[in-house]
């Protein structure tokens, strides 16, 4: 069984985290000044998204951009959950080649130190939803 | 911007300092020892000998740890995973380096010597016979860091791809290794070095990785042992190919010393030193400050970045006399182009002995070999090693050649 139903949730969830995190006063800026774009595909439900730190937009399935983007993550959407959850060691699950990332590695470890203020927003954005179940996941 | 000590414009990366890195840091330590600069949202850099063991020598006041969100470390900026032991402190450092210690003694490292004989003798025959070669690429570049892939248990020619994943993991500008990006590169090399931690965990042989994978006391999960052989690689790949690299490049333009060398080969020894003093390969060390401390006569706070640059260390004429002289004769003093105190180089004596090796049958086989430093390139960035990209070197051909001769 995977933690979400369909791409729909995985929007939902993960892209509201990145969402709200645009528009958190403290986090926003940092995001945007990273300068990044990241491309996300997801297995388990298959899903995709676009975050272009940036112009603060997200895109999703049909509408995410042709454009390359700075890095790209292919991981399984339980994986990208249980990272927001503070439960998964990004970097070895890349050393263990469960998640891929494409991009240079300076890049990526401008990622790690926005991610972290994201996994008590993404607890905040679950219990609002009332989806305890995922919380114990 | 700070009032607390002199501020200099100084930046460890800028290609002025890659070109002219002695003669800066000799203006620096002549005028301000600490000097404070705002490049890298700015660090002290220190400059003198007694300054820089007084930084290095103490762990408590100035941390070498790297924090989870990726600051402080080794470097400045912070670049790359955490290197362990080199980016931690004391209690957790003194543990990985009690494990460590007993794999890098004098006598350990001799125990390498046949190996390290042996790697010699296959690089030296292939130099000869492409008369035509690259200090870098065919002597730098393959020595230590066969070595190294031989005593943590990989096969040899996983040499050439950890090279490429180091390059494109702790370089500051986005690198690639041919068609894949740096993380894609870094993800294999991480790979590669799980792999073997579990097939030595389940079969232990006589290396390095099955030493760490079975210790007891304390022991160590994967990604302890995952950083700790990454660390090693590193650290056993740059600094000994740019000691190798820069000594070669000296002993072919220096023929006084190299007919000195080849008369009295026990003078070897000696010269090391005065090679890692004067080339001083790794550039240098950051610390993060943890207490309010003065450092020469400076008021340093929490939480700043501390740079010792130690070629500026070991120039300095307070403890060099004629630092900025290469003198194979100067009376012994130990430098810090290991480092000083806890985090002093683990692979101190095995550079050592990969050098001498190395030496000893570069002037017994191709004494007469040549440098073209004018097609010769520097690293572009020389912040934290004095390395090489290139040195293109030759044999001359001889009528009757002795070099076959035992």
């Amino acid at each position: 069984v995977t933690t979400f139903r369909d791409a729909d949730e995985v929007y939902h969830y993960i892209g509201g985290i990145f969402e709200a995190a645009i528009a958190d006063p403290d986090i926003g800026p940092k995001m945007k000044n990273s300068g990044l774009t990241m491309r996300f595909e997801y297995t388990e439900p298959e899903a995709v998204l676009f975050a272009d730190f940036p112009n603060a937009t997200v895109h999703y399935g049909h509408d995410v951009p042709a454009t390359e983007p700075a890095l790209q993550l292919n991981m399984s959407a339980d994986d990208a959950h249980r990272f927001y959850l503070g439960k998964l060691n990004l970097v070895m699950a890349i050393a263990r080649g469960a998640v891929k990332v494409k991009g240079p590695v300076p890049e990526m470890l401008k990622l790690l130190p926005l991610a972290k203020p994201l996994f008590a927003q993404y607890h905040r954005l679950l219990e609002a939803a009332g989806r305890h179940d995922l919380l114990n996941a | 911007m700070t009032t607390r000590g002199p501020v200099v414009d100084f930046d460890h990366h800028s290609p002025e300092f890659a070109v002219n890195r002695d003669a800066i840091l000799a203006d620096l330590r002549t005028r301000c020892p600490v000097a404070y600069t705002e490049h890298h949202d700015g660090y002290w850099v220190v400059t003198s000998f007694e300054l820089a063991r007084q930084v290095l020598g103490d762990p408590l006041t100035f941390s070498s740890e790297k924090a989870d969100d990726g600051s402080g470390g080794d470097t400045i900026p912070s670049v790359g995973p955490r290197l362990i032991p080199a980016e931690c402190d004391p209690p957790y450092h003194d543990a990985l380096r009690r494990a460590l210690n007993p794999m890098f003694t004098r006598p350990a490292s001799e125990a390498l010597r046949s190996t390290t004989e042996d790697i010699v003798t296959g690089l030296i025959d292939r130099v000869i016979d492409k008369g035509e070669f690259d200090l870098v690429h065919d002597v730098g570049d393959v020595l230590p860091a066969t070595l190294t892939v031989i005593y943590l248990g990989f096969p040899p020619e996983q040499r050439i791809p950890f090279i490429r994943s180091i390059q494109a993991s702790l370089s500051m500008e986005p690198k690639t290794d041919g068609d894949l990006s740096g993380m894609e590169s870094f993800a294999n090399a991480c790979q590669a070095i799980l792999a073997l931690i579990d097939a030595r965990r389940a079969e232990p042989r006589d290396d390095l990785v099955s030493y760490l994978a079975t210790h007891e006391d304390p022991s160590f999960d994967d990604e302890e042992l995952l950083w700790i052989v990454f660390t090693l690689l590193v650290a056993g790949f740059e600094n000994t190919a740019a000691l190798i690299t820069n000594a070669l490049i000296h002993l072919a333009q220096d023929r006084p010393l190299r007919d000195r060398l080849i008369a009295e080969p026990g003078l070897i020894g000696k010269a090391t030193e005065e090679f890692l003093r004067f080339y001083t390969p790794g550039v240098s060390l950051a610390r993060t400050v943890v207490q309010d401390v003065e450092l020469g006569g400076v008021p340093l706070k929490k939480g700043d970045r501390v740079l010792v640059a130690l070629p500026a260390a070991n120039h300095d004429e307070t403890a060099f006399p004629q630092g900025g002289t290469f003198d194979v004769d100067r009376a012994s003093r130990s430098h810090v182009a290991f480092g000083y105190g806890p985090h002093y180089c683990l692979g101190a004596w095995l550079a050592r002995m990969e050098w001498q090796v190395l030496c000893r049958e570069v002037l017994r086989r191709i004494p007469d070999y040549e440098v073209h430093l004018d097609r010769a390139e520097r690293f572009s960035d020389a912040g934290i090693m004095n390395g090489w990209k290139t040195v293109p070197a030759s044999i001359p051909r001889r009528e009757s050649s002795d070099e076959e001769q035992p």
